[in-house]
């Protein structure tokens, strides 16, 4: 535990991040918020992750969501808001941090992974390489929740 | 009597099909309706009670006709309309393709065929609306799995004034 | 530098520490040569599902255990990291030398206990066990030469230990109660029966779970084989007894050694061979009274015998 009372620390001294625990006395579960990248159909929209950390953090990577039918993705299941990320699964490695993950999902809007879909019509758009209709759908999704 | 014999009709399918059998005999029902022109309104106050969301799938026909209200048509939360390669829209020639710009998002333009195919099973519409002649190829088979009915019109803009 | 697996700093020896400072065992993967805390790799080991460098993602081949001891230098223990989880139970035992080696040096040897008669069933321990007994009281001077010959015995206690870890889950196979060893006769590896058939049934080759996972040997099922026990600081009696016998012999050869050491005497012997002498002389007594103190047996008359012999080497012959 005394890992993440760390993180916690340089967190805190952070100010352009927003990555905090759900309550101050308990650092099992987290709450980040991510801005969509620019040049993309999330800019101007801002994402909540839902970040529970195992026992064996870090040899076990966090658990970490999005809230569900809120993140029209090639890599996330919208239904659920489940994210596929090597680094979340099997290309963990316990020198990473609940810092570096919340970067590595912000990355993962502006770099979708065609290999690896959870949304399967989006993972289509992809592989198609229809750009257009990825955004444009994207966009849909986005605008409606609104 | 007759109308409501066909009504009844319908529920019984309803009551016994499975979806793919609903989808199939609706679709049917409405194409052999669809030649009457008595029973226009009749239909239209149908369609519209069981399918409450539609997507539109925009061809050259429905894009260059100047008559359909589409900024009325876009107003309606559960319209969304697909835009295929080719086509041109909004077309700001027509006074009304004028769209209002919260509404903008409901139209989605696509660069292939597939992804227009994509986009409609990623929406899961109630109904989808299209004009096959048009589009110059065949629905997918698949496409029944994602929709609850497919109205495949001659004429775009009949179908389209009952969304009003 | 700090261990990036738990952000803690990792303190090994340098000369601007005090020398009370206690140090990290470092674990440095090869080739990549990142270090973590040992315990910190370790565990991550035991999670991952290959055996990547946390920081550089390089496979590593093994690993060097490296050790700061107080008084001792920086050493380095070469583990193969294919083979099982051996490490935790080498640090551990290390830990437990360790540890009761700085409150009472004489400790050093409550942690091995004879269960069985050790003169019969297993002479190499049973000189280990006489050597660690002599140095005791060779430390005297401190000397260098004592702190390497203490390592040497270290590194084969904790050779011994390993043989008698499971080759699969790392723990020891006597210590686990209950659970029956197989030891395989061609390569000595040891295995816990369940830990045999829970590989077996992974790999999907339930019927051969009796191989030895190192060499494909039929292994088999041993009882009884206890030859030493790793026990805490409590079995007193059996110390107790072990340490009065061994000062029972010292004070006859040293009685003996006296006569020809100082002024006066005929004999000039340095210090260093007054040490060898002691040191020959009382473990071959000690290993004729089979590590007990024996009635029967003239000690001052055989310590003078060995010492003349020893002199006699040296080039007295006239004493």
């Amino acid at each position: 535990m005394s890992r993440l009372i760390k993180e916690y620390k340089t967190i805190n001294a952070q100010d352009d991040i927003l990555l905090f625990p759900e309550t101050a006395d308990n650092l099992n579960n987290w709450t980040a918020m991510i801005t969509g990248p620019p040049n993309t159909p999330y800019e101007g929209h801002d994402f909540k992750l839902y970040i529970s950390i195992p026992d064996a953090y870090p040899n076990s990577p966090p658990m970490v969501k999005f809230h569900r039918e809120a993140m029209p993705h090639v890599n996330v299941n919208y239904e659920t808001g489940e994210i596929c990320l090597d680094i979340l699964k099997g290309e963990w490695s316990p020198v990473y941090n609940l810092l570096y993950t919340v970067q590595s999902i912000e990355r993962l809007l502006s770099e979708p992974n065609a290999d690896s879909p959870l949304n399967l019509e989006l993972g289509i758009l992809m592989r198609e390489g229809d750009k257009t209709a990825y955004d444009s759908l994207v966009r849909y999704y986005l605008q409606r929740q609104k | 009597m007759a109308p409501s014999g066909r009504r009844t009709s319908t529920s019984r399918l309803i009551g016994y099909g499975a979806a793919l059998t609903i989808a199939i005999g609706t679709t049917a029902w409405l194409l052999w309706n669809s030649s009457k022109d008595e029973d226009k309104d009749m239909r239209a106050t149908n369609t519209s009670q069981l399918y409450k969301s539609k997507c539109i799938i925009v061809t050259n026909s429905a894009s260059d006709s100047p008559n359909i209200k589409w900024a009325k048509i876009l107003a309606d939360p559960n319209v969304v309309l697909i835009i295929p390669p080719k086509v041109e829209f909004p077309q700001s020639a027509y006074e009304n393709h004028v769209v209002d710009s919260k509404d903008i998002y409901k139209i989605i333009h696509c660069n292939t065929m597939a992804g227009v195919w994509a986009c409609v099973k990623s929406l899961k519409k109630d109904e989808l609306v299209l004009n096959s002649n048009d589009l110059g190829e065949n629905v997918p088979v698949d496409i029944v799995r994602y929709v609850k009915h497919i109205s495949n019109v001659e004429d775009m803009t009949s179908v389209l004034d009952e969304v009003e | 530098m700090e261990c990036s697996i738990c952000i803690e700093p990792i303190i090994i020896k340098s000369s601007t520490q005090e020398k009370d400072q206690i140090y990290d065992t470092v674990g440095e993967l090869l080739p990549c040569h990142h270090k973590f805390h040992s315990d910190c790799i370790r565990k991550w080991h035991s999670f991952a599902t290959d055996l990547k460098c946390p920081i550089c993602r390089t496979v590593s081949l093994s690993m060097s255990l490296i050790y700061n001891y107080k008084m001792w230098y920086e050493k380095r223990v070469d583990i193969d990291l294919n083979k099982g989880f051996l490490v935790g139970n080498i640090i551990e035992y290390d830990n437990m030398m360790t540890s009761t080696r700085e409150t009472e040096p004489d400790a050093l040897v409550a942690h091995v206990v004879m269960t069985e008669d050790i003169t019969n069933e297993s002479p190499v321990l049973s000189r280990m066990f006489q050597t660690i007994l002599n140095i005791d009281d060779m430390n005297d001077d401190d000397s260098e030469k004592d702190v390497e010959e203490e390592e040497g015995i270290l590194d084969s206690l904790r050779e011994e230990h390993n043989t008698l870890l499971c080759r699969i889950c790392g723990d020891d196979t006597v210590e686990n109660n209950g659970d029956a060893d197989h030891r395989c006769y061609n390569c000595n590896a040891r295995y816990h029966e369940s830990c045999l058939h829970s590989t077996a049934s992974e790999i999907g080759e339930s019927d051969t779970w009796q191989q030895c996972i190192e060499c494909r040997s039929l292994t088999q099922r041993i009882k009884g084989n206890r030859r030493f026990r790793i026990v805490n600081n409590t079995n007193t009696d059996e110390l107790d007894k072990i340490r009065s016998t061994k000062r029972k012999i010292q004070e006859h050869v040293r009685k003996i050694l006296k006569q020809y050491y100082g002024t006066g005497s005929s004999v000039h012997l340095t210090g260093e061979q007054f040490t060898k002498i002691n040191q020959t002389v009382s473990r071959s007594l000690y290993s004729m009274s089979r590590n007990e103190y024996q009635t029967k047996i003239d000690y001052d008359y055989q310590a003078k015998q060995k010492v003349l012999h020893e002199l006699h080497k040296l080039g007295y012959t006239s004493v």
